[in-house]
């Protein structure tokens, strides 16, 4: 007879798997590491302790396990390819992404922001999810929140050919960090 | 966002949806396997922390005959080289009743809780952590060092630095740096430290941002007097806030760990803080300088560099200018001119044989303090700094491809001197530290 949190599992994979995976391919940019997304997120949140009893409650957990994951995963492919390009001090040239299927101009567009911006733009456009949850989700503050949100739509809007106005008031300009001039960003943050 | 681009957001989702299959049987079955056996993993961590508490009581005894409480201290600068406690730190008798946070804490009050922590905690330079806490602590992204780093109560904490002796540059871009995690480990099993601050509303660690090792519980209410920072640090004429450091999003709230993995970092004493420090961090510069950042040392070694804004001249948009230059519309802050870019801990540059008498007053900070410009001798400095920026610089521009130099660059000889490019303020000790603004540093296309 399986557990309480079983089955549990069982009906949120039966029932919201599809729907997992459409926004992990969402928030990564990428249809190739969605499912790794969502199943190493159902591992996490089902052994963690977090209290959850409907698979409602569970699937938010999991959005934003997935969110924050999908950061994290770039941070550290980019961290192990940091640590080796480190002492020539290269600079690195954007990834390029082919993707094919479904909703594939979305999720190219999607796949040329900053991990950041496009999970800032998931979660407060997609999930309506408010400035400070997207902020404890993701590690930021939510001044952070709000600008990766503003550029990640300037940015999606330019790519996607639409007119856009940032959630959060389009004369918002928070630092993030004082990091060099990034060509489609408009200046030094 | 426009209702167009909601929708296209919205048919993506829709039409991903659709297309995703179910999860396979057999991909069902690994993930419940796995979820299984990171529930027993906690009986693992559960053991470790008895063979730990066991080792601790030892040294808390220890400890209490070695040391006995240290005075709440004020800043007093002093020369000294500090580094990691090498002793304990000893024991508190903790207060009746709950030691709770609070959103309002005196200065006074942190500072003697840094001293004299209720929370409990004693503290001791890093050890390399038993074979069994690496295993259960050390899953974590990437290249990691487990150390064990103090105790309280019943609980043995250890640190995990995102790096190890090789790896380890305190220079980094944050996303790179060696961060310090913090857990502790106990009968009940481990747990991620993620609020250590006393102080209600500095910020969190995420659980998720670096990852949380298999049988790891979140800790958000455990937090530590020891490590809760004052909000100013006054040294004579010179007072830095911790306020922008505070609500920082990027790194950890335990800073760098470079000096805890054995690798070399120039510090030196600016004032004492109870258990913990602050000090000047000195990294190599270019062009005849040395980087200086200032960062709180914390009793076991982690450093957690103070945000430019909060140090005098770090924000030149709270500099007043006597010229009437408008400050930035934009956050432009302090760079050390003799750093590039996607680099950390260098705010400001030591100039060898600077000429002060070539630096004039040109404004003043939002504390009063004088900002200088440079003049004769310092301008050649200045323009040093300039072309140094322009060569290194290289990006990609949309419909041109990749430029370099001049092309990337794009602000004049004139242009840098006129917008006060450089420029430089008094630092605690009184010795002129020189400053880059951001907004005219090395132009890159990304840090990572």
């Amino acid at each position: 007879m399986p557990t309480r949190w079983e089955g549990l599992l069982e009906q949120v994979v039966r029932e919201r798997y599809p729907r997992l995976v459409a926004h992990a391919t969402l928030v990564s940019g990428s249809r190739a590491d969605a499912q790794d997304l969502v199943q190493d997120a159902l591992i996490t949140v089902f052994s963690g302790r977090a209290r959850f009893t409907t698979a409602a409650q569970a699937e938010a957990y999991l959005r934003r396990t997935i969110a924050s994951r999908a950061v994290d995963e770039h941070r550290r492919r980019a961290r192990q390819r940091k640590v080796m390009d480190h002492a020539a001090g290269l600079a690195v040239p954007p990834q390029e992404v082919a993707e094919r299927g479904p909703g594939a101009d979305v999720v190219a567009a999607l796949a040329q922001l900053s991990p950041r911006e496009r999970a800032c733009v998931v979660l407060r456009q997609m999930d309506d999810m408010s400035v400070h949850d997207t902020a404890v989700t993701l590690g930021l503050s939510e001044g952070a929140v709000k600008r990766y949100t503003a550029d990640g739509i300037a940015r999606l809007g330019a790519l996607l050919g639409t007119t856009t106005t940032a959630p959060d008031g389009p004369e918002e300009r928070i630092a993030v960090r004082p990091v060099p001039f990034r060509p489609q960003e408009g200046g030094a943050r | 966002m426009s209702s167009e681009l909601d929708a296209l957001l919205a048919r993506a989702a829709g039409e991903i949806e659709s297309s995703a299959g179910p999860l396979g049987t057999t991909a069902l079955a690994q993930v419940r396997r796995r979820v299984h056996r990171r529930r027993v993993v906690r009986h693992v961590g559960e053991s470790v922390a008895g063979v730990a508490a066991a080792g601790a009581v030892g040294t808390v005894v220890w400890i209490g005959m070695d040391r006995t409480p240290t005075p709440p201290a004020g800043p007093t600068p002093t020369v000294t080289s500090p580094a990691p406690s090498a002793d304990p730190t000893p024991t508190q008798t903790t207060p009746a009743g709950p030691v709770k946070r609070s959103a309002k804490l005196s200065d006074a009050d942190v500072l003697a809780h840094l001293a004299n922590p209720r929370t409990g905690e004693t503290w001791h330079s890093p050890q390399e952590a038993p074979a069994d806490v690496k295993a259960l602590l050390g899953s974590v992204s990437g290249l990691n060092t487990v150390l064990s780093v103090g105790e309280r109560g019943d609980a043995t904490i250890y640190a995990v630095v995102l790096g190890d002796k090789e790896t380890a540059d305190i220079t980094l871009d944050p996303a790179f740096a060696a961060s310090v995690l913090l857990y502790e480990v106990d009968a009940d099993g481990a747990r991620m430290i993620l609020c250590p601050s006393a102080r209600t509303g500095d910020r969190c660690l995420s659980g998720d941002t670096y990852g949380v090792p298999d049988g790891v519980e979140l800790d958000e209410d455990t937090f530590y007097d020891s490590l809760t920072l004052p909000s100013r640090i006054t040294v004579g004429d010179w007072t830095a806030s911790t306020d922008a450091t505070r609500e920082l999003a990027l790194g950890t709230p335990y800073g760098d760990g470079t000096v805890m993995v054995g690798a070399e970092v120039q510090t030196s004493l600016v004032a004492d803080l109870g258990l913990s420090s602050l000090v000047e961090v000195r990294t190599p510069g270019l062009l005849g300088t040395t980087n200086v950042a200032y960062a709180i040392a914390s009793p076991f070694g982690a450093l957690r560099v103070l945000d430019e804004r909060d140090l005098p001249g770090g924000d030149v948009s709270a500099i007043t200018w006597d010229d009437g230059l408008r400050a930035p519309d934009d956050d432009v802050l302090a760079r050390s001119p003799g750093a590039l870019a996607c680099t950390s801990a260098t705010v400001f540059g030591v100039v060898d044989q600077l000429d002060a008498s070539a630096w004039t007053r040109g404004g003043t900070t939002a504390d009063g303090a004088t900002v200088y410009l440079p003049t004769g001798a310092g301008l050649t400095f200045a323009k040093q700094v300039r072309d140094l920026q322009e060569k290194e610089s290289g990006t990609i521009k949309d419909g041109v491809g990749t430029v370099t130099g001049a092309d990337a660059y794009g602000i004049g000889v004139q242009e840098f001197l006129d917008e006060h490019g450089v420029y430089a303020v008094d630092g605690p000790g009184g010795e002129r530290l020189v400053a880059l603004r951001s907004d005219m540093a090395q132009v890159v296309f990304e840090c990572v």
